[in-house]
């Protein structure tokens, strides 16, 4: 009888201990949940930082391109947009040339603004969900008339990613 | 008897299922905590990966404000190693990966892989904690794109052009000396080839001192330990040879090759929208001859010829189209 008791005493105790332990492997489970979750939500906000300053220094990148900045000989070393320029990397032919410099990016345009003029679509695909980052610049064309002059027109340059 | 044996085993095996499982406990804390050290590890890599790339940006748009250089330490908090691959497929792209110093001692993994499309860069075993990047225009005659070295060995160059020694000191580089008798690192010499030379850079004569500003526009570079020889286009291309692994350079060049045979065409088209007035036939006819040199090259590089030679000929090329754009009327580039 005293046997019987002692046993079912141990049994209890090992079934205490069992409890215990599931109880701890939950809190530790859910301590684990959270600091993943917190983990994540760390990382989606370091992603979203980064590619705002990867599209913001895109957009320097955009208007400093050689295949779309002014000449240096009509003295026009800052930074303007070469209509000439605009136009023909608007064509599909170049568009598709440079798609491996825009990798990850959906659009890039240039929107003549003050005064409205044409727009130019320089990259374009297709992803779905983007942000748009705009910044303004010049869009100048050389005119050759006995000397050189630029007409120049103010610009807006959309980076979409 | 077989009772009171058993009452005997009760204590010992509380203690020894107890020791069990604490073992597993701590053992699994302490897998989980190391996982979690090396995946904060991994993700703060990747975040310095992708933070440097973002960090060359300026050096990569300098170019496009004016014909200037940059130069500028970047210091890591860590000791860092960085790797480069290289595609040279069309515009082409370069794939970064980097490893830090763990916390547990040695190296950590590399990170995967990042590719980077719109930069040039040119490193050979770049490691330690401080970074030295600088960054040229690569004209031929006109701005193709910056070209950004990352150093982080000490190197001497000895008997270097005055031209050269100005530029560097203007952009305060600690890690270059021109002064051959207090430098320690790697020798790079000009015009001379000795066994205390790790590097050995040689210019090409120029007939005429117009269209040379030194010696060292174009020319090769022969680096000890190294198979093949370096040619060089321009100075920014010169650095590249002397900042740079054989595979790094080579890739970029076709890269680069690439981007100058699409700028042709944009120029050619550019000429077509042109006032008639502005006279730019030379330009025209100079462009073109810039253009076949650079298919030229490209048709040897993929042969596997020696497309060495080219070099002098791309650069006195892309010389008399400079002239022919100064000289028109109305400038193209």
């Amino acid at each position: 009888m005293i046997f019987k008791m002692k046993n079912k005493q141990g049994q209890m105790k090992i079934q205490e201990i069992a409890f215990v332990l599931i109880a701890l492997m939950l809190l530790f489970s859910m301590i684990f949940i959270f600091y993943v979750r917190l983990q994540s939500a760390d990382i989606e906000k370091k992603t979203a930082e980064l590619r705002q300053k990867q599209a913001l220094t895109l957009l320097d990148k955009v208007i400093a391109m050689p295949e779309l900045r002014c000449s240096a000989g009509f003295g026009s070393e800052g930074l303007c947009i070469d209509k000439y320029k605009a136009e023909i990397m608007a064509k599909q032919e170049f568009r598709n040339s440079y798609e491996g410099l825009f990798k990850g990016v959906k659009e890039v345009r240039i929107k003549e603004i003050y005064p409205a003029g044409n727009e130019y679509v320089i990259f374009t695909k297709d992803y779905e969900g983007y942000e748009e980052y705009t910044a303004f610049t010049r869009v100048c064309e050389e005119i050759y008339e006995g000397g050189n002059t630029q007409k120049c027109i103010l610009a807006k340059v959309s980076v979409l990613v | 008897m077989i009772n009171d044996s058993k009452r005997a085993q009760m204590p010992a095996f509380g203690w020894v299922f107890a020791i069990i499982i604490g073992i597993m406990i701590l053992f699994l804390a302490g897998y989980l905590i190391g996982k979690m050290i090396r995946t904060n590890e991994y993700e703060s890599e990747v975040e310095m990966a992708r933070g440097f790339d973002i960090i060359l940006n300026p050096f990569a748009s300098i170019g496009g404000i004016g014909p200037v250089s940059m130069g500028k330490t970047v210091r890591l908090a860590q000791e860092t190693a960085l790797e480069f691959s290289c595609d040279d497929t069309g515009l082409g792209s370069q794939g970064l990966m980097l490893k830090t110093k763990s916390s547990f001692g040695g190296w950590g993994d590399l990170t995967e892989e990042m590719s980077i499309y719109d930069k040039y860069i040119y490193s050979e075993n770049a490691q330690g904690k401080n970074f030295y990047i600088l960054s040229k225009s690569f004209e031929l005659p006109f701005r193709i794109d910056e070209l950004i070295y990352i150093v982080s060995d000490d190197y001497c160059f000895i008997n270097a052009p005055e031209k050269m020694n100005e530029q560097f000191e203007n952009l305060n580089m600690p890690k270059i000396k021109f002064d051959a008798d207090d430098c320690e690192g790697k020798n790079v010499c000009f015009g001379i080839d000795q066994d205390y030379c790790d590097v050995a850079v040689e210019g090409s004569e120029c007939e005429d001192e117009f269209f040379c500003d030194n010696i060292y526009e174009h020319g090769s570079v022969k680096k000890k330990g190294e198979r093949d020889t370096f040619y060089f286009a321009t100075d920014a291309m010169l650095y590249a040879a002397i900042f740079s692994d054989y595979y790094t350079y080579d890739c970029n060049f076709n890269r680069l090759m690439n981007r100058l045979d699409l700028l042709c065409d944009i120029y050619k088209e550019k000429i077509g929208k042109m006032n008639p007035e502005c006279n730019a036939d030379s330009i025209n006819n100079e462009l073109a001859k810039l253009k076949a040199d650079v298919q030229e090259l490209k048709e040897l590089i993929k042969t596997g010829n020696d497309a060495g030679s080219m070099a002098e000929q791309l650069y006195s090329d892309a010389e008399m189209l400079g002239e022919a754009n100064s000289d028109a009327d109305c400038s193209v580039f």
